[in-house]
């Protein structure tokens, strides 16, 4: 006991600022406060207690012990989420072309620059998943990036499946399906071995009893996919994987949402009727020669699926130009049409829709977790900077203890 | 293509389907059911995307939404195989993989385009061909919106590859995770076949596997191999040699599966194994169109024999087979198909190869391959009979909704290379699609095209792509001709406007009664009456005067007409007898003369531009400078030599060099000195000797003393010298005398220039003789006789004759046609009005001069290419060509029958007359 209130304590201690813990509160009076879930709040205040959001809105009475912090020059939104990244583990892919039993659990390093820039940036979960190399590649995580070691960045360990449907280089699509096939095969026919197995064994009389079959650790993974235990996060790279992503998820009676490619607009409607939710790539405004008409066209992802009526989040790369940034691609989004509230839904809510996170994350609203972001200015304006962060009522980040940020602005503000 | 426009997708740009309701009428001039004769000017309806009749008649259903194909051949659409896309080559490293299936390679938003534009509806996709076996394949549609009717069929046979191809496949690597010592990392694991009795061994395990549920096959693959053995489904084998085919037959027969061959280059050789088991081909074209045929994939050693005749011989025989394009993408079913009746397969034959007998092979009669009653309603547009070469696929149909349509975009050429002419896009195209073209040079095209760019034509011919803003005269049933010239007219002259000019007007020193003007600038270009010869088809005319004197070409184009040549042609009128023949050659000589004096006067003057501009660095030639030869003689010594002196004069000061020549040999010295007033003086100085030469020039000649000091001696010469004659300096030439201009007797230098001929007006035998021996023996001209009465007599010696209406005459009691009689002669004949009114009505000439024994084609020619080349302008006017005037005729039968109507007529591109209503 005394053992964990010493480990408790250290990791308090290790922790940030402590007001919006335990009892005491945390108040944030902010100049705007993008709420996400309904209108902006000019002027409001958000009163934060044991980590939650106790009240959000004008006029508030602030309590008497409450921590202040001024943001009254600043604008409040809910932390960006990442539904869909490889970003942060040594290797994103594996040798061989199904590994279901891995999980980047254990390859995540919490040192890794993405968890620092992510601060930075402001996102404030992430769902860590394998790469699309593998067919099956095993499951993923959502983290937080706050924490030293991987147990304390976790939010939801070993969250979801990856499946890919892209196949290797030399290999053809239909192979490449045949051999998923085969495998997802292989494993409903082993669960209805087992099942029968299971049956089966009180039936020797008089010979001890042998101990009731068990599942091979390997196979736990996949049985748990088939059983609709676990959903899985289908990469898809052209339109045509998409709707053979349906097929497979329709056969084997598996929950999925869809991580797309670049070339899987023209299945834009087939997704929506399926009610699917999708990640969209990074590279998701692009220009291409029409097929028929030999003209360049400007695809813009977002519109397309806006106006198809598709739900999608925004997913960034670690590319060197704007795509690495959530409020880049946000922002590349309303300037190619979509509406701002949308945009910024596409970076904070949706994502949390789709990982699940919704009853903790993605609004600034009462009784979710307080996960907010400080803005200079409006969150896409390309000078605003992430002032603060706040990770589940505790500010993680704060510009102006950013050593390396004030290095490499020469320690300007 | 129309793309697969789903709801809401407004991104995806595409052309509307129609609703799916509602019946579709086609009213086709040929169709091709395949399932039985040929059905001309018909109809297919379709109601729901698919057939419900078929049947000869127009009459339409009320209500129906008619497709006009009336001039179009519709056939079935056609099957083919293919291959997914990506690799076609990236199969599994399996050598038996009878679980992956093809339909997993097919992408269906693809446009499918390069298919459709080969009338290809139905393919049945086969995985990879490079694994014994490969996977199963499927039969689809290439194109339409719902996508379920285009799969036909999900899985339909198992692919096997014999032959080398298919042999030596690569290792399988599969470590077990995690290794252990129980079950540890295995080397590669070796495949074979590595040849045929592999080959046949491992299908036999397959076989045999798929009956053992506790083998290591995967469910999918097992299940799959059951419903072969089962023979539910066929073995698709792609056997090449003729032992592959006997051994894979033989092992048919053993397991007992339904065998269909694929490829079978060899399958002449066993065409009684084939009928006796009743096994079906699917044989593969040896040519892809459009490429060089390369050999066997750079295989060194030739692993079978293709036989060019191999369908006629399948056919002739009794095999059921079917044709499939070559490899590496779509090609031309069609053409595959005609080229196959090089071998005698008949060309009902060949289309069933492409059409029923694929689909009864694939088993999919019920929906595809012929036009019957309760199929799909997949068909194909043709421009004419399906086997023949210039047939396009126009519109491909599919399940009732046109997915295809050809555009002008499809055949880039015109676009791509017509931009590359600097304003090559913006040229006005007029382009007269479907008439009969009498060309009148080159033959008749029977159903022709016609294209007109900026006033010219650019081509005549069968068949052309046109730019998308070409103005399009449909012009089917319609017969083209050039636009007719009327050769000798007055029209335009009106009595008021014109008498004074015409009788006498500006007349000068020339013959009296002599027009001096050209009728060009007498008459009103604007005048009413071109315009009504327009629209009877003639688009121009030689204005004559009625008198001697100068002829204007002038192109009709509508309200106003141009003046092509405002002297095109000399009239002059040709008396008999000996009086007229000198009368004649005194008036020839005299405009000789007057031509010569000009010729040579122009002559002079371009010489001397010329010279003045060419020596470089000489100047102007002047008394002194050039070079001088002559001779000297010292008299004291008897000694005689030559002399040279190369002179150059500026202002006063001579410099040059001076050659003497005597006998022991030639001594050259540079020379100085002065010339003034026609003196010259001379010094030249070299070591030992010095000379002084004084001269008096006069003109080129020059006379003087050489004074000559040598080793102390003093020698005298007299010598003389000359200088070539220089051409008259320019300075000279404005002083020369510029001839004396002669009006009526300018248009002479034109013809003696043959730029333009002489219209002989002769009535008689004598006056044709005189004229003919003016203008052929005495000089040699181009003269063309005019309405001659007795023209008869003297064909063999006219070059050509214009006739007027009034062309019969009665010999003999008979009528003769004048016209008729010298072109039967060869003698070149054109037809005219030779009248005020007359133009409009020249056509009635035409068809009178016709219908009165000249040949039609005569007929024609005598109104269109005849008389241009009497007029030298052939190169404009007379004929449909390529680099002509666009001078067009549309009549609604030959133009030379009298009961044609003028519906169109086009002068320099420009339609000038429309007619209204049928």
């Amino acid at each position: 006991m005394r053992k964990t209130a010493l480990i408790l304590g250290l990791a308090i201690a290790f922790a940030g600022p402590a007001a919006g813990r335990g009892d005491e509160s945390l108040v944030i009076k902010a100049g705007r406060i993008i709420t996400v879930s309904g209108e902006d709040i000019a002027d409001g205040v958000i009163v934060i207690r044991a980590g939650k959001i106790e009240a959000v809105g004008k006029g508030i009475e602030v309590p008497w012990d409450a921590k202040v912090l001024d943001a009254t020059k600043q604008v409040v939104m809910p932390g960006f989420i990442e539904a869909h990244t490889f970003r942060g583990v040594d290797r994103a892919n594996e040798n061989i072309p199904s590994v279901p039993f891995v999980s980047t659990f254990d390859s995540v390093n919490p040192l890794a620059p993405y968890f620092e820039e992510a601060l930075r940036q402001g996102i404030t979960a992430m769902f860590v998943a394998p790469g699309n190399g593998n067919m099956i590649g095993g499951q993923g995580c959502i983290l937080k990036p706050v924490g030293s070691i991987t147990e304390s960045m976790t939010l939801v360990k070993n969250h979801a499946l990856k499946i890919s449907l892209d196949p290797r280089p030399g290999m053809s699509r239909m192979a490449h399906l045949a051999a998923l096939r085969r495998e997802l095969d292989d494993v409903v026919d082993y669960l209805k071995d087992l099942d029968e197995k299971k049956r089966e064994v009180p039936t020797a009389a008089g010979s001890p009893a042998a101990p009731p079959p068990e599942m091979e650790i390997k196979r736990e993974v996949m049985a748990k996919f088939l059983q609709g235990k676990l959903a899985a996060f289908v990469y898809c790279p052209t339109s045509a994987d998409v709707l053979r992503a349906i097929e497979l998820s329709k056969k084997y009676k598996f929950k999925m949402k869809l991580v797309l490619g670049r070339d899987t607009w023209r299945a834009a409607d087939d997704i929506a009727r399926e009610k699917l939710e999708v990640i969209l790539p990074p590279d998701m405004i692009f220009w291409e020669t029409d097929e028929e008409k030999h003209e360049e066209v400007l695809r813009v992802l977002p519109a397309i699926f806006a106006k198809a009526g598709v739900r999608f989040a925004f997913q960034t790369d670690d590319s060197s130009t704007g795509a690495a940034y959530m409020w880049y691609q946000a922002g590349a989004a309303v300037r190619y049409g979509l509406p701002k509230a949308e945009a910024l839904r596409a970076a904070t809510r949706t994502p949390a829709e789709i990982l699940g996170l919704d009853p903790r994350f993605g609004t600034v609203e009462k009784g979710k977790d307080a996960n907010l972001l400080l803005l200079t200015g409006d969150p896409l304006d390309a000078r605003t900077w992430v002032d603060r962060v706040i990770v589940e009522g505790a500010v993680v980040y704060e510009r102006s203890k950013d050593a390396k940020l004030q290095k490499i602005l020469g320690a300007e503000k | 293509m129309f793309r697969i426009l789903l709801a809401g997708l407004i991104l995806v740009a595409g052309t509307p389907q129609e609703p799916s309701g509602g019946v579709i009428a086609i009213k086709a001039g040929r169709i091709h059911t395949v399932s039985g004769p040929v059905i001309e000017n018909g109809i297919i309806l379709i109601e729901n995307g698919r057939i419900t009749d078929v049947r000869a008649g127009t009459e339409v259903p009320a209500g129906a939404r008619v497709i006009d194909a009336s001039r179009q051949t519709v056939i079935p659409g056609l099957i083919d195989t293919a291959r997914p896309e990506g690799d076609p080559n990236a199969d599994s490293n399996l050598t038996v993989a009878p679980d992956v299936l093809a339909i997993d390679g097919i992408d269906v938003f693809k446009a499918n385009r390069d298919l459709l534009a080969c009338g290809v509806t139905t393919v049945m996709v086969t995985p990879g061909s490079r694994r014994l076996l490969s996977g199963q394949c499927a039969v689809v549609k290439t194109g339409g919106a719902d996508r379920d009717a285009r799969v036909l069929r999900r899985t339909w046979g198992m692919r096997v590859t014999l032959g080398e191809i298919s042999k030596n496949p690569p290792g399988i690597l599969t470590p077990p995770i995690p290794p252990s010592a129980e079950d540890p990392i295995r080397p590669l694991k070796r495949q074979y076949p590595s040849s045929r009795m592999g080959q046949f061994a491992e299908l036999r395990r397959l076989f045999t596997a798929a009956r053992d549920l506790k083998s290591d096959l995967p469910r999918a693959a097992r299940e799959a191999v059951q419903e072969v053995l089962a023979g539910k489904r066929p073995l698709a084998v792609s056997a090449r040699t003729a032992d592959d085919l006997i051994k894979v037959m033989m092992f048919a027969a053993e397991t007992g599966v339904r065998l269909v061959l694929l490829d079978g280059e060899e399958s002449d050789k066993v065409t009684d194994l084939l009928v006796q088991r009743k096994i079906p081909v699917w044989i593969r074209s040896a040519l892809v169109p459009g490429r060089a045929i390369d050999g066997d994939e750079g295989c060194p050693v030739a692993e079978y024999r293709r036989n060019p005749e191999l369908p006629a011989v399948l056919g002739t025989s009794g095999v059921a087979f079917a044709l499939q394009s070559a490899d590496d993408g779509p090609s031309d079913l069609l053409l595959l198909a005609a080229y196959a009746g090089r071998s005698g397969l008949s060309p009902d034959a060949a289309l069933r190869a492409v059409t029923l007998t694929p689909a009864e092979i694939l088993g999919v009669t019920d929906r595809v391959g012929t036009i019957e009653k309760g199929k799909d309603a997949d068909l194909v547009f043709l421009s004419g009979p399906p086997l023949a070469s210039g047939s396009a696929v126009q519109k491909v149909m599919i399940g009732g909704e046109i997915v295809f349509e050809r555009r002008p975009e499809d055949d880039l050429t015109y676009a791509v290379t017509s931009r590359a002419k600097p304003g090559g896009d913006k040229a006005e195209v007029v382009a007269i699609r479907g008439a009969r073209i009498l060309t009148v040079t080159q033959g008749i095209v029977p159903e022709g095209l016609v294209v007109i760019e900026d006033g010219k034509i650019a081509y005549v011919g069968r068949q052309r792509p046109l730019p998308a803003k070409a103005k399009i005269i449909e012009a089917a049933g319609l017969t083209a001709s050039p636009g007719m010239i009327d050769a000798h007219t007055y029209l335009g002259f009106h009595v008021d406007a014109t008498e004074s000019a015409v009788r006498g007007g500006r007349v000068t020193e020339g013959a009296p009664g002599t027009t001096i003007a050209p009728p060009s600038e007498q008459i009103r270009l604007d005048d009413p009456v071109f315009l009504e010869a327009a629209e009877a088809g003639i688009t121009a005319i030689l204005v004559a005067p009625d008198q001697t004197g100068v002829c204007s070409l002038l192109k009709l184009e509508g309200a106003k007409a141009t003046v092509a040549r405002d002297v095109a042609a000399v009239k002059m009128f040709a008396g008999g007898g000996t009086p007229g023949y000198v009368a004649m050659k005194d008036f020839l000589a005299r405009a000789r003369k007057y031509c010569d004096e000009w010729d040579g006067y122009d002559r002079a003057q371009k010489e001397a531009r010329e010279a003045s501009k060419g020596a470089p660095g000489a100047g102007k030639p002047d008394a002194l400078s050039g070079t001088w030869k002559g001779n000297f003689e010292i008299k004291e010594q008897n000694q005689r030599g030559e002399i040279t002196l190369e002179l150059k004069l500026s202002g006063t000061a001579v410099t040059g060099t001076m050659t003497a020549t005597l006998p022991g040999g030639a001594t050259t010295h540079g020379a100085k000195g002065t010339f003034i007033n026609g003196d010259l003086k001379l010094e030249t100085e070299a070591t030992g000797t010095k000379s002084i030469l004084t001269a008096r020039i006069d003109q080129d000649s020059m006379k003087g003393k050489l004074e000559i000091e040598a080793e102390g001696n003093k020698h005298t010469a007299t010598f003389e010298a000359k200088r070539p004659a220089v051409p008259a300096a320019a300075g000279d030439a404005t002083e020369r005398k510029e001839p004396r201009k002669d009006e009526s007797l300018e248009p002479w230098r034109k013809v003696f220039r043959r730029e333009i001929p002489i219209l002989v007006a002769a009535r008689d035998v004598s006056s044709i003789e005189n004229a003919a021996r003016v203008f052929e023996k005495d000089y040699v001209l181009d003269w063309v006789l005019l309405a001659p009465d007795d023209a008869d007599y003297a064909a063999a010696r006219v070059p050509g004759a214009i006739f007027s209406p009034d062309f019969f005459r009665i010999r003999r009691g008979a009528t003769a046609n004048l016209a008729e009689a010298l072109a039967a002669g060869g003698v070149p004949v054109a037809l005219s009005s030779s009248s005020v009114s007359g133009t409009r009505h020249l056509p009635l000439a035409v068809g009178h001069a016709a219908r009165s024994g000249l040949d039609g084609n005569e007929a024609l020619k005598a109104v269109t290419i005849h008389p241009a080349r009497m007029l030298k302008i052939e190169s404009r006017l007379g004929s449909l060509e390529r680099g002509r005037d666009g001078d067009v005729v549309l009549t609604t039968g030959d133009p030379y029958d009298l009961s044609s109507r003028v519906r169109y007529v086009l002068s320099s591109g420009k339609i000038v007359f429309e007619s209204k209503g049928q």
